[in-house]
């Protein structure tokens, strides 16, 4: 090629081929067309539709406006993942086929297009003000009136389309819930007692797509907290707040039965207060895994590992308390703050050099939370834990089942760890890990966080199904033999939803149970 | 989208019927204007609303202090429609009022006659220290001598429109987005109507009116084609940056004669920098030359030095619809006014109207004028009330049952 030819292919910008859904009122189901779009670096998404529908195809709808982030109106779905078309640069798009979408959880009106009126009938009765007092740089001179600015929220309804609660309750809508708590915040609005209130389970997706980063795991807890000091508490939520202050954990079980699991794991558990030398390893057992007849049998293959593997470890047996991340997250930061007097108080009477623990939300707490009083412990997830320790492991079975492994919100999007637990699923003889359409950055939620583990009898009745039957109607459809989880929440809830969807033939194992059962040990089903 | 219904108007009732073409503000306030007086509406929009050119323009609702030395009739239209939008859209404004920044000699030379042209348009000013201004805006410029305070302001642009399309609505108005004119229906040198196609359901479909109003802004000169007639617009873009930001909350103008890159302002939690300004022929083909946004970046941070390396959020462009009979170079030297053309007199083609020119600001002055020249054309004495009529939330344009 000349470089005059060079020169004139660099003019003429590179293409890039588009496959855009299609959907006109009388059609049953989307199709897709494919268009091939030229574009330079400076070419975004939406331009690009745009040139589509002036050059191509009149006939497609899209919306847009203000083409820089700050009307919300060109939301679309590339790959699944919700963007703004107008921030979208076609230069940026992944390698490979592009598909573009409309939003999810929204009544489409044609093509990309959906309706806003069901967000709006959510987010008016709120009825925050579109401007505001500015918190910003400027100080007003004498005689000068209060600055203002615009609210953040954009109402581009990206959140909405990708909140697992809006997809099984269409009257479910993230930035409605963020304008009730702006409208508390910055009026002194009375807090509506809409259940909606109770229905997020801080699953962080909102977060991923929203193009100002409002952040609804600072939101929830915070108007929660409004309803918790109010006394307005679903009464499920009230008895396991009032079940974690008395006893410590959130199931109401005797703390001194705490290390009762231990007794049946076949090999020796330390516990720390019969026998405080320092240890290498604190194993932070957590509620579910403690007492939970389920998660007794995944705190029993973990130790059996951890045994095998040589490694030096211990419990705190009835001195545990739960770490209490959940009831923060449902509003009882009272409570929280408690726990985590007792938990630090009862840490700075051990020796060891880290703690691992199985539950991604006891995980949150200490790796955000407890830092604020003074804890600067290394904390790592157990998968985080074993997957560097995975070549040391003498396997002696081959499972020979197909895996789908479940992201815990808590370990995957919280705190950005997507590949230990792939990594150790990978690494089990016979395992063959295929991946729902959701998963990662985009794993959908099982319903457990946030509180929701306890309010199944309030939410279950806005929701068409539960979040956890519809993650295992998923789950079932990559035609797996296990779903792989590694969050003490899942196993139950996942259990149950695989009677209730009847997908029974699909079993629910916990990564430490199949690592254990690979390493010969049986105990795993 | 409201108003997904099909099918021609029914047949005509006592009230005349006005067929505006365009979603934009002007369109918007067009329909609403000729909604309080009693006039039957139906307004169409190829795309979504406020899709053209009101979605994207830099969201400064102007004092008319910018234009107030070269083109004081611009700017008395803007102090007199900046009072007014305020009184009727309250919310829709971030009225922190604005700073006209003297960086240097020549701007300071340049103060005394900005100063007198704007208290001859009547523009309320207040002349700064350099210290009070810096205490206003610490992230300006720590070089500046000084500066004219005026009520410049920011807006939604999108939702003020809104607000225009929900109200013009809830009185009865006819919305059709994503409804296309494919062309104008004329008889004996008169316009009866528009052929439209619906893009949601692929009809085509005749709508017949009294009056046609050309409400598209930069497109005005398609659509004048389609009638057989041709209106003096010229299509002058301007490249506007937007950075991930907020480091004003005034909007900041340069003090010196109207140039490129030469307003910093915030929009939510941006900077927003602009224009530049340029023709063309065909508004729907801008591009974004990075000459220009190299320029927005360089003049934008003599006033506010951060601009200079903030992270880009976007780059656009928006065509302003300027009145020009073309042969303009860069479009600076064409006014901001408005008109309102009247086919019949101008070209001798009845029942088409068009309302170009004009600001984002003037929408309303724009559309009271059309509206004028509307009612004398169908004999209606209906006088203007937008003027004191508060308008709806513009959540209502969802929210509203459309009959």
């Amino acid at each position: 090629m000349s470089a005059v030819e060079q020169l004139a292919e660099t003019e003429a910008g590179q293409t890039r081929t588009l496959r855009v859904s299609r959907w006109k009122p009388g059609d049953t189901l989307p199709h897709y067309e494919e268009f091939t779009v030229s574009y330079d670096e400076r070419t975004a998404l939406v331009e690009a539709l745009r040139q589509i529908r002036l050059r191509e195809d009149p006939s497609l709808m899209i919306r847009h406006s203000c083409l820089h982030g700050s009307c919300g109106t060109c939301g679309v779905r590339v790959n699944g993942r919700e963007v703004l078309g107008c921030l979208t640069q076609v230069a940026d798009l992944p390698p490979g086929p592009v598909t573009v979408e409309p939003l999810e959880n929204a009544p489409l009106l044609g093509d990309l297009v959906v309706d806003m009126a069901p967000a709006y009938r959510r987010i008016e009765p709120a009825g925050l003000f579109p401007v505001r007092p500015t918190d910003g740089v400027s100080r007003p001179a004498p005689g000068v009136k209060q600055l203002t600015q615009f609210q953040d929220c954009l109402e581009c309804g990206l959140c909405a389309s990708a909140c697992p609660v809006s997809s099984v309750d269409p009257g479910f809508f993230p930035a409605a819930l963020w304008a009730a708590a702006a409208a508390v915040e910055q009026r002194g609005a009375n807090l509506s007692e809409d259940d909606a209130l109770w229905l997020c389970t801080t699953c962080a997706n909102c977060l991923r797509v929203c193009p100002e980063g409002i952040d609804m795991t600072q939101v929830m807890p915070a108007i929660r907290e409004v309803a918790v000091g109010d006394g307005r508490v679903p009464a499920e939520l009230q008895d396991v707040f009032e079940k974690s202050f008395r006893y410590g954990n959130c199931l109401g079980e005797n703390p001194r039965r705490r290390h009762a699991w231990t007794r049946d794991a076949g090999v020796d558990v330390r516990v720390l207060p019969n026998d405080p030398a320092p240890v290498d390893v604190l194993f932070y057992v957590e509620d579910y895994w403690s007492y939970h007849p389920r998660g007794q049998t995944a705190a029993r293959a973990f130790a059996r590992i951890l045994s095998t593997l040589g490694v030096d470890f211990g419990i705190l047996g009835p001195e545990e308390k739960t770490l209490g991340d959940s009831q923060r997250l449902a509003g009882e930061k009272g409570l929280f703050e408690a726990l985590m007097d007792d938990v630090v108080a009862t840490l700075g009477r051990y020796q060891f050099n880290r703690i691992v623990t199985p539950d991604p939300h006891g995980f949150n707490a200490l790796v955000k939370e407890y830092p604020k009083r003074g804890h600067q412990y290394q904390v790592l997830h157990y998968t985080q834990f074993l997957a560097p320790l995975v070549d040391r492991i003498d396997w002696k079975k081959r499972l020979d089942v197909t895996v789908t492994f479940h992201d815990p919100c808590y370990l995957g999007r919280h705190n950005g760890e997507y590949d230990a637990p792939r990594r150790l699923l990978q690494a089990i003889p016979g395992v063959r890990l295929v991946e729902m359409g959701r998963c990662r950055e985009n794993g959908y939620c099982c319903g457990g966080g946030g509180g929701g583990m306890w309010l199944d009898s309030l939410t279950k009745d806005y929701m068409s199904e539960r979040l956890s039957e519809r993650r295992v109607r998923e789950a079932a459809a990559t035609g797996a033999d296990v779903l792989a989880v590694c969050c003490p929440y899942e196993v139950s809830l996942f259990e149950d939803a695989a009677k209730s969807t009847g997908n029974d033939h699909l079993a629910v194992r916990d990564i430490v149970e199949l690592i254990d059962e690979a390493m010969g040990n049986g105990a795993g089903a | 989208m409201r108003d997904p219904g099909s099918g021609g108007e029914g047949p005509r009732g006592s009230r005349p019927h006005v067929l505006i073409v365009g979603g934009g503000g002007t369109g918007g306030a067009v329909a609403h204007d000729l909604t309080l007086r009693g006039v039957a509406v139906t307004l169409v929009e190829r795309g979504e609303l406020t899709s053209g050119t009101t979605g994207r323009h830099h969201g400064l609702l102007h004092s008319g202090a910018r234009y107030a030395v070269k083109d004081a009739e611009s700017a008395v239209e803007c102090i007199e429609e900046n009072r007014i939008l305020r009184r009727i859209a309250p919310g829709s404004f971030e009225e922190n009022d604005g700073l006209f920044v003297a960086v240097n000699d020549d701007d300071m030379d340049y103060m005394p006659s900005f100063i007198d042209a704007c208290q001859r348009s009547d523009i309320p000013v207040r002349q700064l220290s350099r210290a009070e201004t810096l205490a206003l805006e610490p992230n300006l410029n720590p070089e500046l001598r000084g500066s004219v305070q005026v009520p410049d302001g920011t807006m939604d642009a999108m939702r003020l429109a809104l607000r225009f399309f929900a109200t013009a609505q809830a009185n009865g108005a006819r919305i059709r987005a994503f409804t296309e004119v494919t062309s104008v229906v004329t008889s004996a040198r008169s316009v009866t109507g528009v052929m439209v196609r619906d893009r949601r359901t692929g009809r085509d479909e005749r709508l017949d009116a009294d009056i046609v109003v050309n409400a598209t802004g930069p497109w005005s000169e398609s659509l004048a084609r389609m009638a057989g007639v041709d209106v003096p617009i010229q299509p002058s873009p301007g490249v506007l940056v937007a950075l991930r930001g907020r480091v004003v909350n005034m909007v900041i103008n340069r003090l010196h004669p109207a140039g490129d890159g030469d307003i910093v302002l915030p929009q939510r939690n941006l900077a927003v920098v602009g224009t530049s300004s340029w023709v063309v022929s065909d508004p729907d083909d801008l591009g974004v030359p990075e000459d220009h946004v190299q320029t927005m970046r360089r003049e934008g941070s003599k006033l506010v030095p951060a601009v200079a390396t903030m992270e880009q959020w976007a780059a656009w462009s928006a065509a302003r619809p300027l009145i020009g009979e073309g042969g303009a170079s860069s479009g600076r030297e064409l006014s901001r006014t408005f008109k309102c053309f009247d086919h019949k007199e101008r070209d001798g083609v009845e029942g088409f109207v068009t309302i170009t020119g004009g600001k984002a600001t003037t929408l309303r002055g724009m559309a009271e004028t059309t509206a004028n020249v509307v009612c004398a054309k169908l004999g209606l004495e209906a006088p203007c009330q937008t003027r004191e009529t508060p308008l709806l939330p513009y959540s209502r344009y969802y929210l509203e049952e459309v009959a």
